[in-house]
C-alpha cells in the first residue's frame, strides 16, 4: 500500500494515537535537555578535537562530555544559552561559506583549521558581528575540560576514564586513597 | 514571638567569629552567633572538584548560593559587572558554620614581629597606606598559643630560624614531608634556604576527641571525611554550644545593625531562613563576617551619626582591601614526583619573609596543594597547546611529574583598593551587594617577579627539567585571604577600629576579623584570625561588667 502524506498522518493518528499528532513530531525528537540534534552534533564534534581520542584512551565523546554541558546549560549554565545557540550557527555558517560543509561532517584536519581560526577570531566576520568568536571557543574549551576532568555526577567523564587515563586512583574510598572498581 | 534579648550578638560564624562566641560564652555571656550559611555537609560535595571552594564552576559546596548573592565588579575603566561566585572576580569566602576553616588548606602560619610594624621597619612606602598595627606580636602571642592549642596544629618552629618566639611549642608534632617535600626541601638545603614543615591545623596525630589525617587527595578545597582538620565549627563553636550560653542560628542573613539615638548599638535586623524579617536585640555586637561582608554591614547601617555607614565619618570602612598575590613557579621533572597524598603542601621557608635587599615584606614559599585533573588542565608551560592532542598527552604524561613552589605575597595595602556598597544591585533579600573596585599597588607584580625567580631557582636545583615561572600581582585584589577594609589603628582620623577592634565611637561594637589588620603578610591569614578572635574577646572580657564598659 502507498500512503500519501494525508493517508500516513491518519494512519499515524490511529496506530500511535497523540504521539503522531503533532507535526514537530515528524522532525526527530532531540535527546538532549537543550541542545538540538544538529547543534549537540556540533558541539560533539568540538568538545572531540578539543580533548581526542588518542593512544591514552577515549576522548570526550566517549567520555560524555556532551552530556556534561547540555545538562549544565540548563541548570548552571543558563546564562550561557544564548552564547551557545549563536555560536554554533555562527561557526555553521562561516563553515558553509569556507568549505561547503556543515562543521561536524568535514575532516577532522579541517575541523582543526577552523577551530584554530576561531581561537583567534579570525573566521569571516560576517557571521560573527557584535559576537565573540574567541570567548566563545574559549567557553567550550572550559566546559570541555570540566566535562572530561571534573567529577561524572555531572553528567562527564564516564566511569572516571579521564582519572584512568591519568592514573589516578578512583573514585577515592575514604581512608584508603585506593581503588574501588567500578565493575 | 521577639527574640530574647541577649548579652552578645557574633555576626558570621568562621575564623574569627567561632572564636569570639567560645570565649564570650565560657564567661557566662549569653551569645546568639549568626551564620548566613548552615553547617557543613560532607555528604554534600564529597571529592568533587567542580564545587569545590578552589574550582567553583558550578557552585559552592559551602556557599553562598550563587543565585542569591551577587556582588558588583567595577572594572579598571569604570564600568560595572555583576558577579557571582562563579563567574570570578568575586572574592569568595565560604558561607556556612566555620566558613573558610571548614575547606582550607589549613597551613597554621605565625605572622612576623616585622609584619606589625611595616612602616616602622621598611619606611613609608609611596600610593600605599602601609602602617604599623597598634598592636605587637608580643601582644598576639598568647592569643596564637590559645589557638594552636584550641584548635589543634601540627608543626615544630625549632626547625625554623626565622619562627618569631613562643611560650610552647605547637601541640602535635609535625606532618612528614610527601615525595615532592623531600625533594623541593633538599634542594632548599643545597642552596642554603631553611625549609621546614609547614604548620597546619590538621591532626597529625589524634587529638581533641578526633582522628589523625588519612592524607585524604581531596583536602584544601573540601571538608574532611574524618574530620582531621581543625576548623571553629568542629572546635570552639561547640564549645560555644555546650556552655548553654551560644545559639547558632543558621541560614539567617543579616542586614543592618540598629543603634539607639545615642549612637549605640543595640541589635541587628536580619532575615532568618525562611526569608522572615527579625530582630535581635543585645548589650554588645562583634562583627565578624569577613573583609568584604563585614564591611558592607557597617557601610548599610546608617544612622544620623553615622550617614555614611557605622564607623566611617572619616571614609575608612572598606579601604584598603587586601589580600595575597599568588606568584611561583612550576617544573616538570623526569618521574612521578607527586604523590597525591592529601593535601600535597608540606614544606615551606621563610628566607624570603622578610630582610631581603630591595624588597618590602615579601612571602613564604611553599610547595603546593595537590593540583587535581581540572584545575591543572589550566597549568602549562608559555606557550603550550591550550586544547587538542598535545595538550590531552601533556595532562596525562605530567600530571604527577609537575610540582608547583608558590607563596603569597606581602600586598602593599592602598587606599583606592576598596569594598562600597552598590547603589542598584541588591541581593536576594534586597540588600544592597558588595562592589569591589581599585586594585593592588604596582610594587605587588615587582615583588611576585622576584619571588617567582627564587622559586623556579629551587625547582632547578632540585632537578626539574622544564620549568616556567606563574607571577601574579596584577589586577584586583581581595579573594579568600581578603583583609584590611576596618583597620585599627590609635588615631580615630585614619582607623575604623581601635586597638582591641572595637569601633571608634561606638563602645559596644567590634569587629573581630580580618578586616582590622593594618596589613596581611606574607603568610596565610587563619592562624591570625583565629588569634585577633581571642583578643577582642580577652578585652571585651575584661572589661564588660553589667551592661557597659568599666573604666
Amino acid at each position: 500500500m502507498v500512503l500519501d502524506r494525508r493517508t500516513f498522518l491518519k494512519t499515524g493518528v490511529a496506530g500511535f494515537g497523540s504521539l503522531m499528532l503533532m507535526p514537530s513530531c515528524l522532525k526527530q525528537a532531540s535527546p538532549y535537555r537543550f541542545f538540538t540534534l544538529e547543534e549537540a552534533k556540533c558541539i560533539i564534534s568540538m568538545c572531540e578535537q578539543i580533548i581526542p581520542a588518542d593512544e591514552h584512551g577515549g576522548g570526550a565523546t566517549e567520555a560524555g562530555v556532551i552530556n556534561y554541558i547540555d545538562r549544565q546549560l540548563v541548570a548552571v549554565f543558563t546564562y550561557d544559552q544564548m552564547i551557545y545557540q549563536q555560536g554554533i550557527s555562527a561557526l555553521q555558517q562561516s563553515c558553509l561559506d569556507l568549505h561547503g560543509k556543515r562543521f561536524e561532517v568535514l575532516d577532522s584536519g579541517i575541523q582543526m583549521e577552523v577551530l584554530e581560526k576561531l581561537e583567534n577570531s579570525e573566521l569571516p566576520e560576517v557571521h560573527w558581528e557584535g559576537f565573540d568568536q574567541a570567548g566563545f571557543f574559549r567557553r567550550v574549551v572550559s566546559h570541555t575540560m570540566q566535562g572530561f576532568y571534573g567529577s561524572p555526577r555531572h553528567g562527564g567523564n564516564r566511569n572516571y576514564m579521564s582519572y584512568q587515563m591519568m592514573g589516578l586512583d578512583f573514585p577515592l574510598v575514604v581512608g584508603r586513597n585506593h581503588y574501588a572498581h567500578l565493575s | 514571638m521577639a527574640n530574647t534579648h541577649v548579652n552578645v550578638i557574633v555576626v558570621g560564624a568562621g575564623a574569627g567569629g567561632g572564636v569570639v562566641a567560645k570565649e564570650l560564652a565560657v564567661q557566662g555571656l549569653s551569645v546568639v552567633l549568626f551564620e548566613r550559611g548552615g553547617w557543613p555537609d560532607y555528604d554534600k560535595h564529597i571529592n568533587d572538584e567542580l564545587i569545590s571552594q578552589r574550582t567553583q564552576v558550578l557552585g559552592s559546596a559551602f556557599g553562598p548560593d550563587h543565585l542569591k548573592n551577587p556582588r558588583v565588579n567595577v572594572r579598571a575603566d569604570g564600568t560595572r559587572e555583576v558577579v557571582t561566585p562563579i563567574s570570578g572576580n568575586y572574592s569568595n569566602n565560604a558561607a556556612c558554620v566555620g566558613s573558610g576553616t571548614v575547606s582550607y588548606g589549613a597551613m597554621a602560619w605565625r605572622y612576623m614581629p616585622e609584619d606589625f610594624r611595616m612602616k616602622s621597619t621598611y619606611g613609608p612606602v609611596e600610593g600605599s597606606t602601609l602602617d604599623d598595627w597598634p598592636i605587637s606580636y608580643e601582644d598576639l602571642e598568647p592569643m596564637y598559643e590559645k589557638a594552636e592549642w584550641e584548635l589543634g596544629v601540627s608543626g615544630d618552629d625549632s626547625q625554623n630560624p626565622f619562627a618569631p618566639p613562643r611560650n610552647l611549642p605547637q601541640p602535635m608534632p609535625p606532618f612528614e614531608n610527601n615525595r615532592e617535600g623531600k625533594v623541593i626541601a633538599a634542594a632548599c638545603r643545597r642552596l642554603g634556604l631553611h625549609p621546614f614543615p609547614i604548620p597546619m591545623l590538621r591532626n597529625s596525630v589524634p587529638y581533641n576527641g578526633r582522628p589523625a589525617c588519612i592524607r585524604n587527595r581531596t583536602c584544601v578545597g573540601f571538608a574532611c571525611p574524618v574530620d582531621a582538620k581543625n576548623g571553629t565549627q568542629n572546635t570552639v563553636i561547640p564549645t560555644a554550644v555546650e556552655t548553654g550560653n551560644c545559639e547558632v542560628r543558621v541560614h539567617c542573613q543579616v542586614a543592618e545593625i540598629i543603634s539607639e539615638p545615642s549612637g549605640r548599638v543595640k541589635g541587628v535586623r536580619y532575615f532568618d531562613g525562611d526569608g522572615k524579617g527579625l530582630e535581635q536585640t543585645a548589650d554588645l555586637i562583634v562583627v565578624s563576617a569577613s573583609a568584604t561582608e563585614t564591611a558592607r554591614l557597617l557601610l548599610n547601617s546608617r544612622t544620623d551619626r553615622f550617614p555614611n555607614g557605622l564607623g566611617n565619618n572619616n571614609d575608612w570602612v572598606g579601604r584598603n582591601l587586601q589580600g595575597h598575590a599568588y606568584t611561583g613557579a612550576f617544573g616538570l621533572f623526569a618521574y612521578e614526583i607527586t604523590d597525591f597524598a592529601g593535601p600535597g603542601a608540606t614544606m615551606g621557608f621563610c628566607d624570603y619573609n622578610h630582610h631581603n635587599e630591595g624588597i618590602i615584606g615579601g612571602g613564604l614559599l611553599c610547595n603546593e596543594f595537590n593540583a587535581l585533573p581540572y584545575l591543572y588542565s589550566g597549568i602549562r608551560p608559555p606557550g603550550a597547546a591550550k586544547w587538542g592532542k598535545e595538550h590531552k598527552a601533556f595532562q596525562m604524561k605530567n600530571i604527577k611529574r609537575t610540582s608547583g613552589l608558590h607563596g603569597p605575597i606581602q600586598e602593599m595595602p592602598n587606599f583606592q583598593s576598596r569594598v562600597t556598597v552598590d547603589p542598584k544591585v541588591r541581593d536576594h533579600w534586597g540588600i544592597p551587594v558588595v562592589a569591589l573596585s581599585g586594585g593592588r599597588h604596582p610594587m605587588d607584580h615587582e615583588h611576585c617577579k622576584w619571588l617567582s625567580a627564587k622559586a623556579e631557582d629551587v625547582l632547578k636545583e632540585a632537578g626539574a627539567e622544564v620549568t616556567w615561572q606563574s607571577v601574579g600581582g596584577k589586577g584586583p585584589t581581595g579573594d579568600q585571604h581578603q583583609a584590611g577594609t576596618a583597620r585599627m589603628g590609635n588615631d580615630p582620623e585614619t582607623s575604623v577600629t581601635n586597638r582591641f577592634g572595637q569601633v571608634h565611637g561606638i563602645d559596644n561594637l567590634f569587629v573581630a576579623d580580618a578586616s582590622v589588620f593594618v596589613t596581611v603578610a606574607g603568610f596565610n591569614p587563619a592562624l591570625t584570625i583565629l588569634a585577633m578572635g581571642y583578643w577582642v574577646s580577652d578585652y571585651i572580657n575584661k572589661t564588660w561588667k553589667g551592661n557597659g564598659f568599666k573604666s
